[in-house]
Formats: structure tokens, C-alpha cells, sequence
């Protein structure tokens, strides 16, 4: 370094000094690159491809065995695929975002990262808002991953089936539909990435944000089935369970006594809103560890 | 507390003032106060677990103080990221992304500093030696090679101040001389810098003024030399060392008289050795022998800690 006191001279003189704090946009570019050049990112995402591509792939090559096959083509292309994709959706996509937002949020604690940013002057409220945003990117990223494999999966069904591109079935309706499917099945996802995301905030830990992400996905129905045998007290209470909403905006429940889509929007949404104001006040008060 | 003088109109670039931070019942920063002036090589010295770096955390607002201020270019406490966005600073060990590059961590954490340009990035890998491994992970990277990303990352910017903590950890002797006259060279650019080291020989090389830091209290803070001449003793070889230790102790400026097992040890100024030497001779005590015994920065650290008693020398 003796030898570079002369260049370095040069390039401080020239460098910008800047003397205001990186804006929100800026934030959600440092995220989104920290993001997108992980490999769990690249590994989650292509699980998602590939897992409801190739499921939808296995089940149709099962029931081609069958003699069932003039039924399952109808399965297997537009519209009726797409609402099956959206199921394998909604099973895969809120593990993988779990997954993904709990690691966004507590690899800055295990790495130290959260020094640096912190250290560096930027507005917490605005790094955590920044982190958020990119989370619910992911998590919609993630359903149009799932879906534009559906398509993928469906054209290929297709063409091995020798039909060609259906294009019967696109209505304004339709594509109204499909719209409403992917805004519900990314607002469930959000939702999912946001539970992994404040977990891992608060506790400072990926292993949490995952355990209790997956943890809720797994006893969510169980308190469901367990709250409606508690007669109309079950009942009144029930529609402020995650698993009775989620299950809405997915499409599974509807008529009396399910609460309609928009309360269990406005449910969720509560939730997510409560959670992320949590992690927010947390991480504003908050010291961040020296070790 | 210590008033540091001599600055003249110099800017206070950081001002500790009565930094407290406790945990529970634990106080690891007690009423921690000190001054670093604009150009000032500042070294911020203490053995480890002494609060050294929960003092910098405090002053890159990463810890909040239980009490007390901190004030960054004279910007009062509220307006405390406004002056973090002229510092470049790293505390405990370089904290980067193991999975991306050290050029694409600058990249990514580049979005924190306002118009950077990708030259910029470059610039500073090469001012750091770094370019040659500037493609290869981070998680791949050597502890030195680390420290070296850091200091590339605090000079990102340009920034006006420096606060660098334990920078040279890790490093071998030869990158340890790079940093240093690494930190020289900025030094003479008009950078003011702070660095947080238990390593004596790296604040004496380096640091004009320091603050010394022990069980969370600042017990010393000034120019390096006048600390040392504060630490300076006069030792004394006479046949009658309890006499002589009785009538020094009521001596004016001797501050401690302890007995070696040679000699008499004095904590006095040098310039007062005429004096003491009256003073025995006067008394009938016998002087064998009374020679300065200047201090090493080392010797007035050990002196410090062992008295953990606050000195105040000129700045």
C-alpha cells in the first residue's frame, strides 16, 4: 500500500462525498442484489419450477397409464390446469418464502452485515421497510414462478397430446380471474413470508423464522379442526385463525360461516401490518450486538 | 474529566460526552468522555473487554447510550446519521455477505453511499491491494484480506472521519506496516481517524493524541508524548528508603512513591528531580544514585491500568 499513496490521493480528490443517506429506492437495490445473487435464492426458486412443473408432469404421466386419459387432458390444459397449479401453489410456495424471508432477515445478525448498514447512518425504519418490500417481491415472484411453470408443464402436456395452443378459453373474465388468483395466492405468500420474516427479526434467527413459519403451516389446520369442535364459540373464533383465512383467499372454503375474501384479507393483512410494526419498533430501539 | 487544551479553533470532529451504556447491573461504558480534533490520528487504546468497542458502537449509533451524548462534526445527537454519512467506519471484524464477491459486496453495500460510481469500487480495491482477489468470494477470504475489504469500504466514500476498529487484527507484520502507512498517508490528505487497538506499539506508530479506556472508564486521554513524559519516573537508590519514600510522598508534584527492589520509584516530572534531590540531601537522607527513567508508552499504559486512576496531560 506505500506504493499507492500517490494514487490514492487521486482517487479520494476525485471520489463524490456525499452527504445525505441512501434513499428507499436505493435500499431496495442493495437488497434485491443481496437477493438475487444467493444461491438459496436461485436453489428456492428453481425448486419451485421444477416442483410444480414436475408434479403436474408425474400426475399426468400416472393417469395417461390409466384409461382415464380423455379426463386427465382436461386437467392438464387451459383453464383447468391453472387452478390446479394454483393448488400446488399455495402447498409449495409458502415453505420456500418462508424459507427465503427468514434468511433475508437473520443472515444480517449471523453474518454481522446489520453493522455495517446500520453503521453506515442509513434510516432503520427504511432498511427494514426495504428489506420488507423485497420480501413481498420474492413472494409474488414466487407464485408467477409456480404459474409460469403451470404453463410450461400444460404446453408441453399439450403438445404431447397433440392439441395445439387453446386459446378458446381467454375472456376478459378469465384473465380477470387468473389476475384475482395470482393477487390472492401472493397476498397468502406475503403473508407467510412476512410470519418468517418478523420471526426471524425479532429472535435474531433464521432456524426460528423457519420453525415457526413451516410450524404454522403444519398446526394451523390442527387448531382449525380442533376450534370447530368448540361449538358457536369455535365458531366466532375461528375466523380469526390463519388457516380459515388463508384457505379463503386460496379458494378451498366459501359460503356460511367462512369468513368472506376481503375480511380475510383484511385479516391477514392486520396480521402482516401488527407483525412488520413489531419488528420495526424492535429494530429502532434495538442495539445491534457487538461481539 | 479530562479538559484537553492547546487546539486552538480546531474543529471537534467527535465529542464523547458522559457515555454511558449498562447492561443490567454490568456498566461497559462509564461516563466515557473525550475530544478528537480535526487531523487527529486518534487512538483509542484499552486491553480487551475494556469498552472499546461498545464506545464505537455507540458513536456509529448501532448502540444506544444509557446516558450521554455523542456529538459527530458538532451535529447535536438527533442529527447523528447526517454525521455517520461523512464517517467510514468497521467495528469488532469486517462484516460482509460470504457469498458474493469482494467487488460485488461493494457493489451491493455501494447502494448505502449516494452516487458511487463503479470506478470508485475499483479505486479503492486497488488502494487496498485487493484487486487481485477483488472476484473471489468473501467467505474464501483470508483474515488480512478481510480487514483489507473493510478499510476499502470505509474509504468507499471519501469520508471526512475514519473509525476503524482493531483494523490491522489478523493481518501479518508486512500488511500491518501497509496499514499503517496507509493510515499516514490519509492522514496527511486532512482525514481524521480513529483507531481502536489493545496494541500499544500500533497506537505509538501511528496516533498523535489517545484516549486509554479501562473497565469502561477513560483513565487517560491527550498527546502521546506528554502521556508519556506524565509517566515519566525518577528513581532513587538510597540506603534509607522508608525516610526518603515518607518525606517524598509530601513532596508537591510527586504523585506516587513506590519501592522497588532497587530503588525508589517516583511519579513526578522530570523537571522536579533537582528538587527532590535538595529535598533528600536537606533531610540527611543519602542519594546514591537518581536517574530520569523515561517512559514508553507501554510503561504509562501499565502505570494507567494499575493505578486505574484518571491522568490529565496536555494535548
Amino acid at each position: 500500500m506505500t506504493a499507492q499513496v500517490s494514487t490514492l490521493q487521486q482517487v479520494t480528490a476525485r471520489a463524490d462525498n456525499p452527504a445525505g443517506t441512501a434513499s428507499l429506492a436505493a435500499l431496495v437495490r442493495l437488497e434485491f442484489q443481496k437477493l438475487s445473487k444467493r444461491l438459496m435464492t436461485r436453489v428456492l426458486f428453481g425448486m419451485m419450477a421444477l416442483g410444480i412443473g414436475g408434479l403436474i408432469g408425474l400426475t399426468y404421466l400416472i393417469r395417461s397409464l390409466s384409461s382415464d386419459l380423455s379426463v386427465a387432458v382436461e386437467d392438464y390444459t387451459f383453464p383447468q390446469v391453472l387452478t390446479n397449479g394454483f393448488d400446488v401453489i399455495s402447498f409449495i410456495g409458502p415453505i420456500l418464502i418462508i424459507i427465503l424471508a427468514a434468511a433475508a432477515a437473520g443472515s444480517d445478525y449471523s453474518w454481522g452485515t446489520v453493522r455495517t448498514i446500520v453503521g453506515s447512518g442509513v434510516s432503520r425504519s427504511k432498511a427494514l421497510l426495504a428489506q420488507f418490500l423485497t420480501m413481498a417481491a420474492a413472494a409474488t415472484a414466487v407464485t408467477l414462478t409456480g404459474l409460469l411453470s403451470t404453463i410450461v408443464a400444460s404446453l408441453i402436456i399439450g403438445a404431447l397430446e397433440g392439441q395445439g395452443l387453446q386459446t378458446g378459453w381467454i375472456t376478459g373474465a378469465a384473465l380477470g380471474d387468473l389476475g384475482l388468483m395470482i393477487v390472492r395466492s401472493s397476498f397468502v405468500m406475503i403473508f407467510f413470508g412476512a410470519l418468517g420474516f418478523v420471526t426471524a427479526h425479532v429472535t435474531r434467527s433464521v432456524a426460528a423464522g423457519i420453525a415457526t413459519g413451516i410450524g404454522l403451516m403444519v398446526l394451523g389446520p390442527i387448531s382449525l379442526a380442533i376450534v370447530g369442535t368448540l361449538g358457536e364459540f369455535g365458531e366466532r373464533i375461528d375466523q380469526f385463525l390463519v388457516t380459515a383465512n388463508t384457505e379463503v383467499l386460496h379458494g378451498n372454503v366459501a359460503g356460511a360461516g367462512a369468513p368472506g375474501p376481503w375480511q380475510a384479507a383484511a385479516t391477514l393483512g392486520f396480521y402482516i401490518a401488527t407483525g412488520f410494526l413489531l419488528s420495526l419498533v424492535l429494530f429502532q430501539r434495538r442495539d445491534i450486538s457487538v461481539d | 474529566m479530562t479538559t484537553p487544551y492547546g487546539h486552538g479553533s480546531r474543529e471537534a470532529v467527535i465529542e464523547a460526552r458522559g457515555l454511558t451504556k449498562r447492561y443490567g447491573e454490568f456498566v461497559a461504558a462509564d461516563a466515557v468522555e473525550f475530544t478528537v480534533y480535526r487531523g487527529d490520528i486518534f487512538g483509542f487504546l484499552g486491553p480487551n473487554g475494556a469498552g472499546k468497542s461498545t464506545t464505537i458502537g455507540m458513536l456509529l449509533g448501532l448502540v444506544a447510550p444509557s446516558d450521554g451524548e455523542v456529538r459527530l462534526f458538532g451535529l447535536p445527537p438527533a442529527k447523528q446519521r447526517e454525521g455517520l454519512a461523512r464517517v467510514g467506519g468497521i467495528i469488532e471484524a469486517p462484516a460482509f455477505y460470504p457469498y458474493l464477491s469482494g467487488r460485488d459486496n461493494l457493489r451491493a453495500l455501494g447502494h448505502l453511499r449516494p452516487g458511487l460510481s463503479r470506478e470508485r469500487i475499483d479505486e479503492v480495491l486497488e488502494t487496498v491491494q485487493l484487486a487481485h482477489a477483488a472476484d473471489r468470494k468473501f467467505g474464501k477470504y483470508s483474515m488480512g484480506m478481510k480487514q483489507r475489504l473493510g478499510i476499502a469500504w470505509t474509504l468507499l466514500h471519501d469520508p471526512e472521519l475514519l473509525i476503524l476498529d482493531e483494523p490491522t487484527n489478523g493481518l501479518d507484520p508486512a500488511g500491518m506496516i501497509e496499514v499503517r502507512h496507509l493510515l499516514l498517508s490519509l492522514a496527511e490528505q486532512g482525514k481524521t481517524i480513529l483507531i481502536s487497538s489493545h496494541l500499544l506499539h500500533e497506537i505509538e506508530q501511528v496516533c498523535d493524541r489517545l484516549a486509554v479506556i479501562q473497565g469502561g472508564k477513560i483513565i487517560a486521554e491527550g498527546a502521546i508524548d506528554e502521556l508519556r513524559a506524565a509517566s515519566t519516573q525518577i528513581r532513587i537508590a538510597t540506603s534509607q528508603p522508608e525516610r526518603a519514600a515518607e518525606l517524598l510522598t509530601e513532596l508537591d508534584g510527586v504523585a506516587a512513591v513506590r519501592s522497588g527492589p532497587e530503588y525508589l520509584e517516583v511519579d513526578a516530572p522530570d523537571a522536579s528531580s533537582a528538587t527532590i534531590n535538595m529535598a533528600l540531601v536537606s533531610a540527611g537522607i543519602p542519594v546514591d544514585e537518581l536517574r530520569i527513567h523515561s517512559a514508553t508508552l507501554e510503561d504509562a499504559f501499565l502505570q494507567l491500568t494499575a493505578n486505574e486512576q484518571k491522568v490529565e496531560v496536555a494535548a
